[in-house]
């Protein structure tokens, strides 16, 4: 068991092919293509509900998750660098006021105060969400580690860091990145929750402009709300396999 | 443990609870940490070693199931893992030269492991050149310990999945949670399982985590201990639905040991109420005639 594993440290996470069900925030991962063969994506394509209950609450007295609105899905391709320095992401929702939502993942190292060593990891998802002073249920519940190249999907469950459903409106996800040392880059998207689908793209732009010399580090960053439904309960939760 | 986790169900309390735990897991029982539980007891060449008390309880459990299950399920095989390759996180397991033949297993399996446990300081003594490696079996163990707990702390329903070992629990009128069973050399699952109100369900299979020598030989991290090579009978994956996950775990491991032809009959032995899935090399999925309860077919398109 080795740091690979600090996987666990994440909050819901992550297996391939799983479908999104029951709780808040789900991150799935696409394997990459070399090993997708093997996977069972095809057999059972998400079909995400409007996530029961349960996101993830900042405080351990954080009343009970209301249901949101719906669910939205926000996916990327993620590549890891080779250098030093780098490879750490954040990806979190604020309203449209540029006021905090919540965190949906943030690379383990950078979430649990890595930071201090590092101060220009992850700088604008630190300073909007205040990180340095997040609860630890929350630094718990969204740090996991650095995540294999390949497409990663996110669900948020659209509730707010307490577990509130937020109002219907416009929303701006955000994906951001260090490329090596302070470059980053910064992809920001608008999804509007509300009583009809809605997908979205997002732009990025590199900090420093030359930062795009580095690498890219994430790509094809896309956001997809799908209004609120009954939770199926048919839905596949996960797939059990050998590991 | 080299996974990813899906917590499902639980709050943000109950959320945090179990990834503490799992983390504590991981800390003490990795291989391939110098500071953890297992590393010191391995390296301490029969000295007794002070653990921590998940780790004297987890070890007596592992080595409950050795008895039982005379020998088939070994947690002592470290040194084998090593011996092949598998001596760092497998993420950074890559070809490794040729192993060397394993020495020879004396017949009858030879004398016992002396295995000392001492749950009162605790402590924990192997005689000298024994290395244990609690891996996947520690795994299930975790997350049916994380999930008791949920459950006693009045959860009424959780699923935790810790790569692919899950257990899961829910109220009696509460919808079934539905999971499937991978199939490893198809991308339709081998079966859709949806599950009794308490559950646990693990999976061994000789096709993740496997490398290759340089000699070309593929190598998987399921030792049999009764020649300390890779297993190699028929079946390439078997999963196990129990009561308890660590137990699941056992033995879906002695099936892929077995084989698909000895391993159901040696499962019904050991515990008649498991369910089981087998798939064998060449792709053919066989289950317990019992398993039809929770079966549900294939899975949706």
């Amino acid at each position: 068991m080795s740091d690979r594993s600090i996987r666990l440290v994440v909050p819901l996470v992550v297996v391939t092919g799983v479908a999104a069900v029951a709780t808040g925030t789900h991150a799935l991962h696409s394997e990459p293509a070399a090993t997708a063969a093997f996977s069972p994506q095809g057999a059972a394509a998400p079909s995400p509900g409007p996530g029961a209950p349960s996101g993830t609450a900042s405080t351990p007295a954080a009343p009970a998750a209301e249901a949101g609105l719906g669910l939205v899905r926000i996916t990327y391709r993620l590549h890891r660098l080779p250098q030093i320095a780098s490879n750490q992401i954040a990806v979190w929702i604020e309203d449209a006021n540029g006021g905090y939502v919540r965190t949906l993942f943030a690379t383990s190292f950078t979430a649990n105060g890595g930071y201090v060593r590092r101060p220009e990891s992850l700088v604008e998802w630190r300073t909007t969400a205040e990180w340095e002073s997040a609860p630890p249920e929350e630094v718990e519940s969204v740090s996991r580690p650095a995540q294999d190249g390949g497409v990663h999907t996110l669900y948020w469950d659209g509730t707010d860091r307490t577990g509130r459903a937020v109002p219907a409106g416009d929303y701006t996800y955000h994906v951001e990145g260090n490329t090596y040392w302070e470059n980053r880059v910064l992809f920001t998207g608008t999804i509007t929750l509300g009583e009809e689908p809605h997908t979205s793209s997002a732009e990025h732009e590199y900090l420093p402009a030359a930062a795009e010399q580095d690498g890219v580090l994430v790509e094809d960053v896309t956001a997809e709300f799908s209004p609120g439904e009954p939770l199926d309960p048919s839905v596949l939760t996960t797939y059990t396999r050998g590991s | 443990m080299g996974t990813t986790v899906l917590v499902a169900g639980l709050d943000a309390t109950g959320q945090a609870a179990v990834l503490g735990l799992l983390r504590e897991a991981e800390r003490i029982f990795s291989r391939f940490t110098a500071d953890s539980d297992t590393s010191r007891v391995n390296a301490a060449a029969g000295r007794p070693t002070r653990v921590s008390p998940l780790f004297t309880a987890a070890l007596a459990e592992a080595c409950a199931h050795q008895a039982a299950s005379g020998g088939l399920f070994d947690p002592f095989l470290a040194a084998d893992l090593v011996r092949l390759g598998y001596d760092r996180d497998f993420a950074a397991v890559r070809s490794v030269p040729a192993a060397p033949a394993a020495p020879p297993r004396p017949a009858g399996g030879g004398a016992p492991p002396r295995v000392r446990i001492d749950h009162g300081v605790p402590e924990v003594a192997l005689s000298p050149g024994l290395a244990v490696d609690l891996g996947g079996f520690v795994k299930g163990w975790a997350v049916q310990r994380a999930a008791g707990e949920r459950m006693r702390a009045g959860a009424p329903r959780g699923l935790i999945d810790a790569g692919g070992d899950i257990a899961a629990w829910r109220g009696p009128g509460g919808a079934p949670w539905r999971i499937g069973v991978e199939h490893p050399l198809d991308t339709a699952p081998a079966g859709v399982l949806a599950l009794p109100p308490v559950a646990a369900v693990a999976t061994s299979s000789v096709v993740r985590r496997g490398w290759r020598d340089t000699a070309g030989a593929r190598l998987h991290h399921i030792v049999d201990p009764r020649t300390g090579a890779p297993a190699d009978s028929d079946c390439l994956q078997a999963t196990v639905l129990a009561a308890d996950l660590a137990a699941a775990e056992v033995y879906a491991t002695c099936l892929v040991l077995l084989g698909t032809g000895d391993g159901p009959a040696w499962l019904a032995g050991r515990d008649p109420a498991a369910a089981w899935i087998t798939v064998d090399r060449d792709g053919r999925v066989r289950r317990s005639a019992d398993l039809d309860l929770h079966h549900e077919g294939a899975a949706r398109p």
